[in-house]
């Protein structure tokens, strides 16, 4: 529903409610096997978002007693943190370009059908219960090469090294990447080549970046493969659901910079 | 540290990039001495080119060449495949595909096993076949005539295509260079060598 149809019907004297039926991923546990439940769930208003729903139906859940209340991640609830990854209808955050979860509203879905909600499913990321996975595996990759050691002692001086507008706004395309997860949860292969690109590139391109770069590059595709993530096979579905729509060109990016690590002998 | 080059995800994703590229020229050149079947001289222009093949002295390093490089494809192949199907153990209930997939780029393995079986097939029906009752020519043309040979040959051609289809733009893409010419290049080439391969054999055996 449209906010038009959505004010014309409120106008109109008649609920502008929507109902659906949630078909939601519940595990108790790291080694329970999980199953999908579904809930009937009535008076959503158009304008929540889905994570607001799925409060709702928490708040319904506790209300009856009967079962435990859903367990999802959630931080900012601004598109900013990266906590709130769901797979829904099977796209990695939902319908919607360039959003994550807590961005998405139930606008977005028809009156009456049937929502499907499970959690991120990578090896690398196992599921902790219900839709929360545990996505340390991203943590260890940053620490295996995701920084530059500068010396923080005294300010540098203002304007000592250069960088040109170009070059900021393509590390900063880079550095946008929230860390969600999306890209593997995407991936057939549960892939971190697209989160992977976007952090090398985003150091490997600035000056700073530079005395640690061949041994970055090696260092954070050696982690990824140790986390068990998969391998790339170009067919983009990554792109498509990242929330800071960072590109595959990352990726191609990154493969240059990882044969020039190589031949730099790394 | 080099040597882990070829066990890494991208050294790997590389390695099948170049094998398939190189197999790619193969299919070409292969391709363009079997026009020679179309000249419509009872398979002169075809045999002389045949024999011209098999006296030549670098066909044997070729021939060693293009197994290795085959194998390896297969090699790399099973092993980025298994390592994918690892990644993750448990499936969703509900799929959608909203960027690039499609049917050919997450069938690659099965239209591959295809190819490997077909080229064992063709390998030991023409190169190994008994060409003592004539020449190469009389083989290719009453094996054509076989309606089931022809009808699995045509097939197997239409599902090389379908790997060569995602299989151009992936290789390019895992090198590095990435553009719509390589995607339009990739979809003409895949589909002069499918219909290419696949239009011979239909020429030799129904409409000659
Ligand atoms: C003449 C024969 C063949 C040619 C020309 C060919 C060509 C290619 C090319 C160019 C790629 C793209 C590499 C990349 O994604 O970077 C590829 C991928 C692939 N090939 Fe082949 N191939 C052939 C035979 C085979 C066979 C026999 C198998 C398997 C048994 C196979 C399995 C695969 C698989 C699984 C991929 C996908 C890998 C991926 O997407 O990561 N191919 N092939
Ligand atoms: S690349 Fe995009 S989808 Fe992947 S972790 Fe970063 S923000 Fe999320
Ligand atoms: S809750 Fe922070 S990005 Fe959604």
């Amino acid at each position: 529903m449209t906010e038009e149809q959505s004010r014309r019907k409120r106008d109109a004297g008649q609920s502008d409610c929507l109902s659906f039926t949630i078909s939601i991923w519940r595990q108790q546990g790291l080694n329970d096997k999980g199953q999908m439940v579904s809930y009937p769930l009535k008076r959503v208003r158009p304008e929540m978002s889905f994570l607001e729903m799925l409060d709702v139906l928490n708040g319904e859940l506790e209300r009856k007693g009967e079962e435990l209340p859903i367990s999802f991640d959630s931080d900012c609830r601004e598109g900013i943190c990266g906590m709130c990854g769901l797979v829904i209808n099977g796209v990695a955050h939902g319908p919607g370009h360039g959003t994550t979860t807590c961005q998405l509203y139930m606008r977005s879905f028809a009156d009456g059908s049937t929502i499907t909600i499970e959690p991120w499913r990578a090896a690398a990321f196992p599921v902790i219960k219900d839709l929360v996975v545990d996505r340390s595996a991203f943590d260890r990759i940053i620490q295996a090469g995701g920084y530059a050691s500068i010396n923080s002692g005294s300010a540098p001086d203002a304007n000592s090294m250069l960088i040109s507008q170009e070059l900021a706004s393509e590390a900063f395309d880079a550095a946008a990447c929230i860390g969600c997860g999306a890209c593997v949860a995407s991936c057939k292969n549960a892939s971190a080549m697209l989160f992977v690109s976007a952090k090398v590139k985003h150091l490997n391109i600035l000056p700073q970046g530079q005395p640690e770069r061949h041994k970055r590059t090696v260092a954070m595709v050696e982690a990824m493969q140790q986390e068990g993530f998969g391998n790339c096979t170009n067919e983009y579905e990554c792109e498509a659901v990242c929330p800071k729509e960072i590109a595959v060109e990352h990726i191609s990016f990154l493969n240059r910079e990882y044969l020039k690590a190589k031949v730099a002998g790394k | 540290m080099p040597s882990k080059l070829f066990s890494s995800p991208i050294g790997k994703k590389m390695g099948m990039a170049l094998t398939g590229l190189i197999l790619y020229g193969f299919l070409i050149g292969h391709l363009l001495g079997n026009l020679l079947l179309l000249k419509g001289d009872g398979g002169q222009a075809f045999n002389a080119y045949a024999e011209f093949l098999i006296n030549h002295p670098l066909l044997i390093p070729a021939e060693l060449f293009l197994v290795v490089v085959f194998l390896l494809h297969v090699y790399l192949a099973i092993s980025v495949t298994r390592e994918n199907r690892r990644a993750r153990p448990v499936g969703y209930q509900a799929t959608q595909s909203v960027g690039g997939r499609n049917f050919a780029s997450y069938t690659m393995i099965y239209s591959g096993i295809i190819v490997l079986v077909f080229l064992v097939l063709h390998l030991k029906t023409f190169k190994y076949g008994d060409k003592a009752e004539g020449t190469l020519y009389d083989l290719v043309s009453a094996t054509f005539q076989q309606t089931g040979y022809l009808v699995w040959y045509v097939i197997a051609m239409l599902v090389l295509g379908v790997h060569l289809w995602h299989a151009f733009q992936s290789a390019f893409q895992t090198l590095s260079v990435r553009s719509d010419k390589i995607r339009s290049l990739g979809l003409i080439l895949c589909l002069i060598l499918a219909l290419g391969f696949g239009f011979l054999p239909v020429y030799l055996g129904i409409l000659k």
